[in-house]
Formats: structure tokens, sequence, C-alpha cells
């Protein structure tokens, strides 16, 4: 162990801890020992990880340590939300009455037209002071996507976690991915931001969405509920499970998420991207190979960018045998500090993780402590 | 170029406290930004603002305003929620009086709690078959199917 390397970790590592403290709890030690049990767990795990960070110098190896947690334990604590918001209810509640029902990012890109033209959103939500109230996740939404622009995908997104585990799974990919691919998103976006506008009714979300498989199947009384849940299902199996597995890229995210589409925009407002370095790339093609995006090609390299679907995951970085892939803050030129770009970067990345995805683990947490021991999930 | 370095530092460092800030103030910047936009729910979720109550009892009623709200106008075709709010368990059937426009066309509503199947009677032209029942809250919701015929323009609604 490097004494000086840790130290130097320790001390970086001091703001995250303190920040850290103060978001995940709110500022208050929570009443009940499951709660308190659950934010310690957490508190301890997400700094434990983001001193990995530093120490190891690598990113994508420690971020995926938490991510992945982060994607599973929301499936827990969004049903543990919904069980508690139906047990109000004496039956269940056709989803266009559902008021109070949390909002999920992926729907944002399909109310935009909508709120645009109608100044309406078209969720059976609440406003503002709920669980996931629509104003909420949209400010949520907004600093993730200023502050690192898609890097939203693999530091805030909470469903990205399921095929970023299963692309990890086979050392090899079993097959390779037509190019054309990486443009379905987009046309993805396009049809399913239109659709909505047409109908006023979040059709992705309803019709589509494959990580609906781990939250809630039910669509409500639309088209029809047994072909729905064959098709989340059927779309969960191949998009999160199976095409991850097979190509080894997260295949929902790069292939078919049309937030994740929308989110290449924000790339150009926030300050940080991942270069290569051209004078040092061999020419290797590792960073090629291993981006879970297919951001990064021949193409991209040759001009020492990582393109415009980079999700800032780092596994690049990570996996760069001569160094040449890094973080950048734009604007300060090709000779600027790299550790000082990456610091500057994990910051926020790691604060926005721990503030958005910690919240949702001590709530999961929580949760599955009372279910083993009291048998309820609220 | 120096001048540029350090403001693409300072921007870079700027995000650490701001996402903090915007993390740990969400809730009043999340009112603030409904303010703001003056952004509501789509009243194709909501049900439109309620335009009446009506106190039974054992229950009260709530009428919602039509609801034909488009994206960029209005549609033929639209709706009505009715709620009904128990004060004490909800009989097994409700029977709502309902004239929408106010110009005299009532008709009744009929709702069966256990199954949750509507029918009317003397319905009028504009009143389409379609109708969608719901447990809503304590109690119930239906919304019943509109046309938009001479009885369901704009100018023939309450303000």
């Amino acid at each position: 162990m490097n004494t000086h390397r840790l130290l130097r970790a320790a001390l970086l590592s001091l703001p995250m801890l303190a920040l850290t403290a103060v978001l995940l709890s709110g500022g208050r030690i929570p009443p009940d020992l499951p709660h308190r049990l659950a934010l310690a767990v957490t508190y301890a795990a997400f700094n434990f990880f983001f001193m990995l960070m530093l120490y190891t110098g690598k990113t994508d190896r420690w971020r995926a340590a938490l991510y992945i947690p982060v994607a599973v334990l929301f499936a827990v604590s969004f049903m543990g939300h919904m069980l508690e918001l139906f047990s109000a209810q004496p039956a269940v509640v056709d989803f266009m009455f559902r008021e109070g029902t949390p909002l999920c990012p992926i729907v944002i890109p399909m109310t935009l037209i909508p709120a645009a033209l109608t100044r309406t959103i078209i969720w059976p939500g609440t406003l503002t002071g709920s669980y996931a109230s629509i104003a909420s996740i949209f400010v949520i939404w907004l600093t993730g996507s200023l502050a690192l622009g898609r890097g939203w995908c693999s530091w805030g997104c909470f469903f990205g976690g399921w095929d970023d585990a299963f692309s990890r799974v086979l050392p090899k990919p079993a097959f390779k991915a037509p190019a054309w691919l990486r443009n379905l998103p987009f046309a993805v976006l396009i049809l399913f931001a239109l659709l909505s506008a047409a109908s006023l009714f979040p059709l992705y979300c309803a019709l589509t969405c494959p990580v609906k498989s781990v939250t809630e199947l039910p669509a409500g009384h639309f088209v029809n509920d047994a072909l729905l849940f064959w098709v989340h299902l059927l779309t969960f199996f191949s998009l999160v499970i199976a095409l991850p597995l097979l190509l080894k890229r997260r295949a929902q995210c790069a292939y078919f998420c049309p937030l994740g589409a929308l989110q290449c925009g924000a790339n150009h407002l926030t300050p940080f991207e991942v270069r290569v370095d051209t004078k040092t790339c061999s020419g290797c093609g590792t960073c090629v190979r291993n981006c879970p995006m297919l951001s990064i090609t021949e193409e991209t390299l040759a001009q020492g960018r990582s393109g415009l679907r980079c999700v800032k995951c780092g596994r690049c970085v990570d996996n760069c045998p001569g160094g040449a892939a890094h973080f950048h803050v734009k604007a300060t030129g090709p000779g600027a500090c790299k550790d000082t770009a990456r610091l500057l970067f994990l910051y926020p990345a790691f604060l926005f993780m721990a503030a958005f995805g910690g919240t949702i683990c001590v709530d999961a947490l929580a949760r599955l402590l009372l279910l083993a021991s009291t048998g309820r999930m609220f | 170029m120096s001048r540029l370095k350090n403001a693409g530092y300072l921007w870079a460092a700027l995000l650490t406290p701001a996402v903090a800030l915007a993390m740990l103030y969400n809730d009043s910047l999340s009112r603030s930004l409904a303010a703001a936009t003056g952004v509501k729910i789509s009243p194709r979720f909501s049900g439109g603002e309620i335009t009446r109550t009506a106190d039974h009892g054992r229950y009260l009623t709530r009428m919602h305003r039509p609801v034909f709200d488009g994206l960029t106008g209005e549609r033929d075709e639209g709706f009505i929620q009715v709620e009904w709010e128990p004060v004490m368990p909800l009989p097994g059937t409700l029977r709502e009086e309902l004239d929408i426009y106010g110009k005299g066309e009532k008709f009744l509503v009929v709702l069966n709690t256990i199954d949750g199947k509507v029918c009317y009677e003397n319905a009028p032209r504009y009143v389409s078959g379609e109708s969608r029942a719901t447990p809503f809250r304590s109690g119930w919701a239906v919304r019943i199917g509109l046309k938009k015929e001479e009885g369901g323009r704009r100018e023939d609604r309450p303000e």
C-alpha cells in the first residue's frame, strides 16, 4: 500500500465525506433504526468506493460497483413506494387516475412538446411535494445535464446499472453490433416524442419501456394489459439482458433509450469530456472495443475525441494501456493537467450519484431491513 | 488562452457546489420551477378543474369540467370526470344526475361500486357510450365519454 497515495486520496475525499453526509441525511439523523442503519451503510459504501477511485486512479471499476447496486436497489425502492401508494387504494387504480405516480426521468423527452405547447405535463403525478414529484425530477435532470451532460447515463440514471451489469459478464462479445444501431435512439426519441405529443400520453412508457419490468408492469387499462406485460418483459429480456450479454454493450442505453438520445445534446452543456491524446495514442483500439455506448469509433479516435454519445463512465480511461484516454475540461487546452480534470469531474459526478442514487439506496435498504424484521415494506 | 483556461477550470469547479446546492434545495427549487413555468398536470390525467361539488350526506360528488384538450386545439372526443368521495361507506349503486352544460339536458349516471359497471339513463347525444370507472382515492371516479357536437362546443360550456 502506498501511504502517500492513500493520504492524498483521504485528503481529497474529505469534501465529499462532508457533503455526502449532509446530502444523504438531509441534515438530520433518521429517527428509526432501519433508516439509520441504511444511511450508515450507504454513506460508508459510497465514500469507500470514492476513495478507491482516488487511490487507484480507476474510475469505471468503482463507479460500476456503486452504479449497479443503485439500479437494483432502485427497483426495491420504487416498488416499495408503489405498494405504499396502492395500499391507500381499495383496488388497482387505472393509470390515467393515478395521481401521485413518481415521475421516471425517461418520460421527460415525451413531456417536453406538450409542456411547451399546452403548459401541461402528461403524467399522472404531482407537481411538487411528493416522492419523485414532476418538478423535483426536472430539477435533478437539469442539474445532472448541466453538470455532466450525458454523464447522467453513467452517474445518475438508476436504470442503466442493469444493462451495465450484464454487459460485463462475458469476457468477449459474441457478435458485433451493426454501426447503424447507434442512431436508433434518435429515431426512438423523435418517434415517441411526436407520438406522445399527438396522443398526449407517454407512449414509450406505456408501450415499450424495457425497464418497466423492474418497477411496475401493469400499465393500466391501455391497449391490453396482458399483451403489454409480455411486451415489457420481452424488451427487458432482449435489451437489458440478452443483447448486453452478447454484445458487451449497454444495449438499452446505446440503442433504445430516448432520454439517452436527448442527453447527447446535453454533452454540449457540460465542461467535461473524455479525450484521447493523439500523440500518445498507440492506435490499439482498446477504447473502441471497450466503449459500452459505441461512442468512440475509429473516426472520433482520429480526432482525439470520445464522440457525442459518451457517457463519461471512464471505461476507456481505465483500459487505455498508454494512458492516452483521459478526462478533460473544455477550454483548458491540450496540455492541461489530466489529474486535475479527472478530479474536477469526479467531484460533481460522484456527488450527483450519491445524492440521487444514494438516497434511493437508503430508502431501499431501510425497506429491506423493515421487511426482514417486520414482514412489511413500509 | 490562459484566461480561457482559467474560465474552463472555474466553470468546472463551480459545478461541485452547484450540484450540492441543487440537490440540497431540490424541494424549494422544484417549487420555484413549477411556479415560474406555470405548468399543471394535463387534464387528461387530472380530470381538469372541478366545477361543482354536491353533498349527498353519505358521500360527496365532484364534477370536473369537460375535457376536450388537445395539443394545439380541441379534440372531437373528450370526457368529463365525476368522482364520488365517501363520508360513510358507499352504497352498492351510485346514481348521479348530471347536466353537463347547464342547458337542462339532464341525464343519470349509474355506477355499480361492486363491479365498476357504468350505465346511463336518458343520455344526451353528445354522451358517447364509452366510460372508464376506477377506484379513486377512497371512493370511485368515472370518466364519461363526450362527443363534440352542438352541445359540446366551447361557447356552450359554463364559464
